[in-house]
């Protein structure tokens, strides 16, 4: 081990506490505090995006709830600087929301009605807020304008599903991964592939299924690291797989490491970030009631840190204080055959209670 | 003493000398003098009704299919999308199937009973009469008893499936081992069927003699289904050696090849027509991979376009060769899906209120029938079950299911569950 790894692990090595949990009757894609962290916001599979206050410890929910969408809201995705946050769904659509302003009947700043054909997976923001990326289910990969919404790039040479785009922290080339575990970095000034990250271990065709792919992509903060995570896959239909992820060396296009996370039952990393005190945090779901938090350093051969008392972990997001980690899960008792109904005779449904986490104060350096 | 297993018709067991000699009189052999009672009038039409059963095993989501609930809480994220037949609308999954909706009839309201695949599989495809201590047919097997393999010879029930081939006896039931499934695997014919380039065919010929008689010594003292059951797979075999077109799929057309997928589906399905084409009685493809409990909705947008593309590419066949006017076609799985979502971001078994597809012999054309609430979780209105349908597909084939029996040994059963009845919205 170096030094700086001895000296970050020293600095902070957290053993995050519950805090508190937001119990709702919805199920949430993903749930992500805002880059000021007054606001925490969740993408709803009843087409709406939620918000909650999050300026304090009580965590009020904040009504009303931003529409618009139709089918599941898949993610947001927010300016860094200024208060904006993107909102995408199933149905194709893509809007701004200026979230300091949005008053008793929020509505957006600018919508794309069919920005994708279909399922947008993934929205990311550049580094200086003035593109916005879209990948979809119909293969494309879109670059947006943050202003008005107007179209500056499409790139379409990906044969296969895209599952995830984000930009590079140098803002000057953004990379989408596929569901056959291919990630093509695209220049934003050339609009062209110029190479491609091969993923391709957490992809398996199954009889008919791909099953797999590229479900997160994140970089390191100084973005010389590429992480790309998901399942190494062992079936289709009900998805086994291992949790893996994989940082590429960026200048190089190699795997530095692979990161296997659990066992077969436990499947998909769905969420991952990497922390800037030199770890992983993935958050990770695969069969119901079996998901967990896991933290690991990339030299490590075990995890500092696996909490499993949250169900089926969707998404994760850091405080900006470094305090507070939200983590979207699942309600236990999440699944089973036949009609399951209420004690009020009506059938049952699940929601995503939202777990915070309280971290540790980082030691400043 | 002879082991009929229908009251009526008469018996359409296929001898070895009908299969090598050649049926001099398909209706004397078929249909039996005596036998035919209240049926002798359609017995023309009912040798040339054929099926195709498409079974998507592990059960294919109602809502990202057939029935979809767009914005509501259990509806998925998908889109629904415009069909042929104006005001229905299926998922965005299914574009090429939705073109050909005039074909089709949706059924929006199975409700059944099994909500494990142990139970379900078997009980789906026997039809779930009313327990009697026997083991019933499969749909394909008593499709086989009932109609006999028809003027084609070829057998009566064959299965192409993933995987591994073989005779699977146990589809048959009480009827014997001989109704049970002539099984493809992945499309291919059974290993060896061809006579070896080396034997001449009078040395072939002497050869059967030594094998016929061989047989009978091992017929003596043993019970007769077991020897028919051998020499019926064994000159089945015979038959398919004359039929080799049927597995060349290097000769099927390049641009059906396309048309219906190149994926393992697709394929099947391809050659499912051709076995159609050639007269197979009943033709039944499947699917494997569909428990889809998690990651059901990236697994559906996965899964349904190969389904979409070989089924649609298949009706569309059909239609365009006037072969819907005799075939049946019935595309199923044991169970829908779960409306509400789990963990694991899946659907699980539901047989409470679940859709099939089905299309051509006897059925109406652009129809759907029955629906389910608002939030796809129940039944709105009276449901319909397995034993319905086996009604319905029976009377689709001419067969009258109220009023024949199959003859177990002299014990009389019902060919459909007595209590129930045939879907009348769904049939011409």
């Amino acid at each position: 081990m170096n030094d700086d790894l001895t000296t970050l692990k020293e600095q902070f090595t957290p053993k995050p506490k519950p805090f508190k949990v937001l119990e709702n009757k919805r199920e949430f894609g993903a749930a992500r505090f805002s880059p000021c962290g007054k606001f925490l916001f969740a993408a709803g599979y009843d087409g709406q995006v939620h918000r909650w206050d999050s300026s304090g410890d009580e965590f009020n929910e904040v009504a009303p709830a931003l529409g618009g969408h139709n089918g599941w809201v898949q993610d947001v995705a927010f300016d860094a600087a200024a208060p904006a946050v993107y909102s995408v769904d199933t149905w194709g659509r893509l809007s701004r929301w200026d979230y300091a302003a949005l008053g008793e009947q929020p509505l957006p700043k600018w919508s794309v009605e069919a920005a994708h054909d279909g399922w947008i997976t993934s929205v990311a923001v550049s580094p200086d807020g003035q593109l916005v990326a879209t990948g979809g289910l119909d293969r494309a990969v879109r670059v947006w304008s943050a202003i008005d919404g107007t179209k500056r790039h499409e790139f379409l040479a990906q044969p296969d599903d895209i599952l995830q785009v984000a930009f590079h922290p140098d803002g000057k080339s953004l990379v989408s991964g596929d569901l056959k575990g291919i990630v093509k970095l695209w220049d934003l000034a050339s609009g062209q592939s110029t190479r491609q990250f091969d993923a391709g271990v957490l992809y398996k065709l199954d009889r008919l299924q791909d099953v797999g792919g590229a479900r997160c992509l994140t970089f390191n903060a100084d973005g010389s690291l590429l992480f790309v995570a998901g399942t190494k896959p062992v079936n289709g239909g009900n998805v086994q797989g291992i949790p893996t992820v994989l940082a590429f060396d960026w200048a190089g296009g190699t795997v530095k490491h692979t990161l296997e996370l659990g066992q077969a039952g436990d499947v998909y990393v769905c969420d991952l970030r990497f922390h800037t005190a030199g770890f992983v945090m993935a958050a990770i779901s695969g069969n119901p009631g079996t998901g967990k938090l896991v933290f690991r350093r990339l030299d490590d051969k075990e995890a500092f840190f696996t909490h499993t008392a949250i169900a089926n972990c969707h998404s994760l997001s850091l405080h900006p204080n470094g305090n507070r980690l939200a983590v979207a899960g699942t309600n236990g008792g999440s699944n089973g055959n036949g009609k399951v109904l209420d004690k009020d005779g009506e059938y049952k449904g699940n929601w995503s209670p939202i777990t915070i986490l309280d971290l540790s104060k980082p030691t400043s350096s | 003493m002879t082991h009929d297993s229908l009251c009526t018709p008469i018996d359409h067991r296929v001898s070895r000398r009908e299969l090598l000699g050649g049926m001099s009189c398909l209706a004397a052999t078929a249909f039996g003098a005596g036998a035919l009672t209240g049926l002798a009038d359609e017995a023309p039409k009912i040798k040339d009704k054929q099926v195709l059963f498409v079974w998507i095993d592990g059960g294919m989501s109602q809502l990202e299919s057939w029935d979809p609930k767009p914005n509501t809480p259990f509806g998925g994220p998908f889109r629904p999308i415009a069909t042929s037949v104006p005001g229905v609308q299926v998922s965005e999954l299914m574009p090429h199937t939705a073109k050909q909706m005039q074909h089709l009839v949706v059924l929006r309201n199975m409700a059944t009973k099994d909500n494990s695949h142990s139970a379900g599989v078997p009980r789906i495809q026997r039809g779930d009469p009313k327990n009697r201590g026997v083991t019933y047919p499969f749909f394909g097997s008593a499709v086989a008893k009932l109609l006999g393999p028809g003027s084609s010879k070829l057998p009566p029930y064959v299965w192409i499936k993933p995987g591994n081939g073989g005779f699977i006896h146990a589809d048959g039931g009480f009827l014997g081992p001989q109704y049970g499934a002539l099984a493809f695997g992945d499309g291919k014919p059974p290993e060896n069927i061809l006579r070896n380039p080396t034997v001449t065919e009078d040395d072939d010929a002497i050869r059967n003699q030594l094998r016929e008689t061989a047989n009978k010594r091992y017929a003596a003292g043993r019970r007769p289904e077991v020897n028919e059951a051998n020499s019926y797979v064994y000159e089945m075999a015979r038959k398919l050696m004359q039929r080799q077109d049927l597995f060349d799929t290097a000769s099927f057309d390049p641009k059906d090849v396309e048309r219906y997928g190149t994926h393992e589906f697709g394929r099947h399905m391809l050659q499912a027509r051709k076995m159609l084409e050639a007269g197979v009685r009943f033709v039944k493809v499947n699917s494997y991979g569909w428990d889809t409990h998690g990651d059901n909705f990236i697994g559906h947008r996965n899964l349904m376009p190969k389904f979409d593309q070989g089924f649609a590419a298949m009706i569309e066949d059909l239609a365009a060769r006037g072969m819907l006017d005799n075939v049946l076609v019935i595309a199923m799985s044991e169970f829908g899906r779960t409306p509400r979502i789990n963990g694991h971001i899946g659907r699980d078994h539901w047989p409470e209120a679940w859709s099939l597809v089905m299309s051509g012999c006897g059925m109406k054309k652009g129809v759907v029938v029955g629906k389910t609430n608002a939030k796809g979780t129940d039944v709105d209105g009276e449901g319909y079950d397995i034993g319905h349908l086996f009604h319905t597909w029976f009377q689709a084939l001419g067969i009258k299911s109220d009023k024949i029996e199959y003859d177990n040994h002299g014990q009389p059963l019902p060919i459909a569950h007595d209590e129930m009845f045939s879907v009348k919205e769904a049939l011409a």
